[in-house]
């Protein structure tokens, strides 16, 4: 697993793009994906939107790619859980070999199936267009407290170690005649061997991270430098106005479908 | 003029951690002028990361507790200023560089401006302050690097500057030589010395007493919190009070007092504690009298040598137990099968990375092996064959004559008992006493039996003192000694111990020294992979060398001849007595 | 959160700051420690979450639940961000757990494990069924279809899986914490102040 999450070394479209700017446009896509009266807005938005932009940003394989990986089986999964055990009233069905599909079942399954693809999709090309430290800087200049983008950025970096560690831990265990083989109980009683080493060993790195964390100042009042800008131009802010009085205009009309 | 004004100032400094009992500073008086390198040396727990701490304010900010005296770093009173006004006066860097390494930042470039960032530093400044510190230590062209894909010594380099950035006029380092290599070591060396001479002021807490007699302009020694020698490294290193207090020598001194008993070293020389001092006095030594050179050198010599330092090197509170340990297993009077064999075996991991390229060894019973090699020649990968954590990708490993392709781990344990150099990984029991038992117990002894292994094991590495205590709530070097006893306690007729005297004390490591020997009277064997190649030198017999995956060397510490010597140099240097031979 | 000498906005000081990071990496690397070394059935994707929650209270403790979920999105899965919230429930849960003395009994923290359970299955609930149509992809999913083929609504469904498996996990997530937190040396104990003393 790489230190920067998701995020790809490429050069496009939404790399330039200021973070905010993205999560705003994110924010309107899901909204768009739940509130258009249409059971496959999202599906549509899919193609229509999020692809293109994965293809001026130059991440549209890998984009396809975890999209599918990580929505594949709870696809497949609704299809058949609710196309099967659908509860509802309805009791029109399709056949499909000897299974009996609930159109009601059937139908909401699309519905939420093409939704999820603008939930886990939208973050998922934002996460691959943008390196972690540009996104915790323009949230922190907007206000996001110091300590959660710096909670973020460390966790993401100290993954991988962690990961190591855990694996010493096994070999270290397992060369003391730990058996991690073997029947349910047998490989129950590993877990605080392995368990334990890493959190009480994380738990004394800790101490020492805290006072580097005080060496470097980083509690110290008063104000902060940034090394880098995250450039923030006024076309983008414009963007992001006119993106937020659509997603405004988009929930005020379905009110007043609803109420109507 | 600021120059003779001392920059770090202590009068009369007590400090008692909140909790304890006992004061871990005791009284301590000190003034360092600018631009001095100053080492501390003690024993495991004789103050010298308080020491460190109390001058960088993390005592008494950080560790709470009762501080009594004067502490006066570059005009702050450390207890008077918080931590966040301090690092501008005097920074800390610690010996365990990855939790040093913000995390917060994604290039060594970034990471060294982290901290000015924080001050507020403005940004041009920022960037001036940067390039100086890549320069000062040699990593310009390493800035764009993550800080995670760089070297120990590099990522050493690189918490160094991190700190050097802040532009505090006092640099204190608490055993930096721990996690480094010998080149890592000369290296840092060469730059504190560079530091130095551009006005820094350095402190420095270390075990090395040869590194510590080859850099700093000044010792002081610590023992239980108390000041007992302070001088200049010649006068300090060599003062017997040091021995007394379980502290030792450096190995030249101790050679050269060796040499004067056998009459080499005239008794009126003081004691040299550099190599080139005792080359120096030797050669002049030789020319003035008739001592034929090499005459008394033949190959067991350093050996005795050693044995000698030791007995005469008495630990002042330690009473060391003599080592009971269970009989080894009756021997049939034919000859016994060999621990471990390994076969043209060769190792590519899933990365594609070739680690082992056609090794082949047998270990037998009652030996005493060095394994040694560079970072990244493929010792940690030949270690995890010796007990099935890794399984050939061709030819054959038998562990007791079990090919370990056929065979778990935890049954290979039962005959090799490894001790991994990150001790952390292994220690997670409430009791020195419970994390001692948890090997004997996977391995299926019946209780009593694994009690009484227990006991042998606490009293061979000195822990009966320690044995209801939690590992954690000991120094770390007496951590380690844990860990080795939990191994140990596995009554494996094969011992690896990986890196086993970093961060031990004299006392410690003569502890372990004489275990291994124990060990290996009993017909047990061990191995050790280490870079203290003095250590392995005094202690051990066969010598392997690894190199890029293949076995380039394979004989005695005492068979070694010029052409072995000459591969052993290239790789990985010479014991300090191998190089005295073979330069003197 | 008594111990270190600067506090800042967000109230965490340097301890926190230094431990919830790695508290996170620990929620992610010992799920795939438990499943890949021991292939035990059960997730442990929590157990940092509870135990910062337990060493330094509430904040600290949602804190890393949400920060998990967000990590856990950045890194592998975009579609775990809704469940950010639920997350940040558990480390509340065991902050509290911590400063009512929790870790003193093994069974107190046996209960809180099974409370942590039934309040996370009841908030999970609603985002599995509005956002997920009630199913997750995983083996879980039979049961939502068992309840639902039994006469219960999605949302129901979704809650009644929930609370079969959660309290499962969660009580094992707790016991194993609990069996840590006791071990734990005194030094580190006093350095994390949320607990109280026992």
């Amino acid at each position: 697993m790489q230190r920067t999450g998701l995020f790809l070394e490429r050069v496009g479209f939404l790399q330039r793009l200021n973070p905010l700017t993205k999560l705003t446009g994110a924010l309107l896509l899901i909204g768009a994906a739940f509130l258009l009266p249409t059971p496959l807005a999202g599906a549509a938005l899919l193609v229509l939107a999020l692809m293109p932009l994965a293809v001026a940003s130059a991440v549209l394989r890998s984009f396809v790619d975890v999209l599918l990986k990580t929505l594949l089986p709870v696809i497949l999964s609704l299809l058949l859980v609710q196309g099967l055990f659908f509860p509802g009233a309805d009791p029109a069905t399709i056949m499909l070999g000897p299974f009996a599909f609930r159109r009601a079942g059937l139908e909401f399954a699309l519905t939420t199936a093409s939704r999820l693809l603008i939930v886990a999709g939208a973050p998922l090309l934002i996460f691959q267009t943008t390196h972690p430290i540009i996104l915790v800087q323009a949230l922190t200049e907007r206000g996001m407290p110091r300590s959660i983008g710096y909670i973020l950025l460390v966790a993401l970096q100290l993954i991988p170690a962690m990961s190591e560690r855990a694996a010493g831990v096994a070999e270290a265990q397992r060369a003391r005649g730990l058996e991690t083989e073997g029947g349910l109980l047998q490989r129950a009683r590993g877990v605080l061997p392995l368990v334990s080493p890493l959190i009480v060993g994380a738990l004394v790195d800790a101490e020492e991270r805290a006072m580097a964390i005080e060496s470097r100042a980083f509690t110290a009042p008063g104000r902060k430098t940034w090394l880098h800008d995250v450039p923030d131009p006024p076309v983008e802010r414009s963007a992001r106005l006119v993106m937020w009085l659509a997603l405004g205009a988009l929930i005020v009309w379905r009110a007043a479908v609803a109420v109507v | 003029m600021p120059d003779s004004l001392p920059v770090v100032e202590l009068r009369d400094a007590t400090f008692t951690y909140a909790g304890a009992a006992e004061p871990a500073l005791r009284g301590v008086s000190l003034t360092v002028p600018p631009g001095q390198i100053c080492a501390v040396v003690g024993r495991a727990g004789a103050g010298k990361s308080t020491l460190c701490a109390l001058c960088t304010g993390f005592v008494p900010h950080f560790y709470h507790g009762q501080l009594n005296g004067a502490v006066i770093v570059n005009g702050q009173d450390v207890a008077a200023h918080p931590i966040a006004e301090l690092v501008r006066h005097v920074a800390l860097v610690g010996s365990n560089t990855f939790s040093q390494i913000s995390g917060a930042r994604f290039s060594v470039y970034d990471e060294v401006a982290f901290g000015p960032e924080n001050l507020g530093v403005p940004r041009h400044e920022i960037v001036e302050r940067v390039d100086w510190a890549l320069q000062a230590l040699k990593m310009s062209h390493l800035r764009d690097r993550s800080p995670y894909a760089l070297s120990g010594g590099q990522q050493q380099r690189l918490v160094i500057a991190a700190a050097l950035a802040m532009r505090p006029p006092v640099l204190v380092l608490d055993e930096p030589s721990v996690q480094l290599d010998p080149p890592g070591t000369e290296e840092l060396a060469a730059l504190l010395r560079a530091l130095s001479q551009q006005g820094m002021t350095i402190l420095f807490a270390e075990h090395r007493l040869e590194w510590v007699a080859e850099l700093a302009d000044r010792v002081i020694a610590l023992d239980h919190g108390a000041i007992i020698a302070d001088g200049v490294p010649a006068d300090v290193l060599a003062d017997p009070v040091l021995r007394r207090a379980g502290i030792g020598w450096p190995r030249p001194a101790l050679i050269a007092e060796r040499a004067r008993r056998e009459g080499r070293w005239p008794a009126e020389h003081p004691l040299p504690v550099t190599l080139a001092g005792l080359v120096e006095g030797l050669a002049a030594t030789r020319n003035g009298t008739h001592c034929e050179p090499g005459h008394q050198r033949n190959g067991g010599e350093g050996e005795q040598g050693s044995e000698e330092a030791s007995h005469s090197n008495q630990v002042s509170h330690t009473s060391l137990h003599t080592l009971a340990l269970t009989p080894p297993p009756a021997v049939p009077s034919s000859t016994p099968p060999p621990l471990v064999v390994l076969e043209q075996v060769h190792f590519i991991y899933p990365t594609g990375v070739e680690a082992l390229r056609g090794v082949s060894l047998t270990l037998g019973r009652g030996e005493r092996i060095a394994l040694l090699g560079r970072n990244g020649a493929g010792k940690s990968t030949l270690v995890r064959h010796l007990n099935g954590l890794l399984r050939p990708s061709q030819g054959t490993a038998l562990v007791a004559g079990n090919d370990t392709r056929k065979t778990t781990v935890a049954r290979c344990a039962r005959h090799v008992g490894i001790v991994f150099q990150d001790v952390r990984n292994q220690l997670f029991a409430r009791t020195v006493r419970d994390e001692v038992r948890f090997g004997p117990q996977n391995l299926g002894f019946p209780p009593d039996q694994v009690e009484a292994l227990v006991e042998r094991a606490v009293d061979a590495l000195d822990l009966r003192d320690a044995i209801a205590e939690h590992p954690y709530d000991l120094p770390p070097a007496r951590r380690r000694l844990v860990a080795i006893a939990a191994v140990l306690a596995m009554n494996t007729p094969l011992l690896v111990l990986d890196e086993p005297t970093a961060g031990l004390d004299g006392a410690g490591i003569e502890l372990l020294s004489r275990l291994i020997r124990e060990l290996s009277a009993q017909n047990r064997s061990v191995l050790v992979v280490s870079h203290d190649l003095d250590f392995c030198y005094e202690t051990l017999e066969r010598v392997i060398l690894l190199r890029e995956g293949r076995i380039a060397l394979d004989t005695r510490f005492d068979a070694l001849d010029a052409t072995a010597i000459t591969t052993l140099d290239n790789d990985v240097g010479l014991p300090i007595e191998v190089r005295l031979r073979h330069t003197g | 959160m008594a111990t270190s000498t600067t506090s800042q906005r967000g109230g965490l000081n340097s301890t926190a700051l230094a431990l919830i990071p790695i508290a996170i990496a620990i929620n992610v690397v010992l799920g795939q420690l438990v499943q890949n070394v021991l292939k035990l059935p059960i997730y442990l994707d929590s157990i940092g979450t509870v135990l910062v929650g337990i060493l330094l209270g509430p904040l600290a403790g949602a804190i890393t639940g949400l920060i998990a979920n967000v990590i856990w999105g950045f890194t592998l899965a975009p579609s775990a961000l809704p469940f950010a919230a639920v997350a940040a429930v558990i480390g509340v849960i065991a902050g509290y757990a911590g400063q009512y003395g929790a870790p003193r009994r093994w069974w107190l923290m046996a209960l809180f494990g099974i409370l942590t359970g039934i309040v996370a299955a009841a908030i999970s609930a609603p985002i599995a069924a509005y956002v997920f149509g009630g199913v997750t992809g995983a083996g879980t999913d039979v049961l939502v279809a068992t309840f639902q083929n039994l006469g219960a609504s999605v949302l129901g469904a979704s809650f009644a899986q929930g609370a079969v498996s959660d309290p499962l996990d969660k009580t094992i997530t707790y016991l194993i914490v609990w069996a840590i937190v006791i071990a734990l040396p005194r030094r580190l104990i006093a350095r994390f102040g949320n607990l109280r003393q026992q």
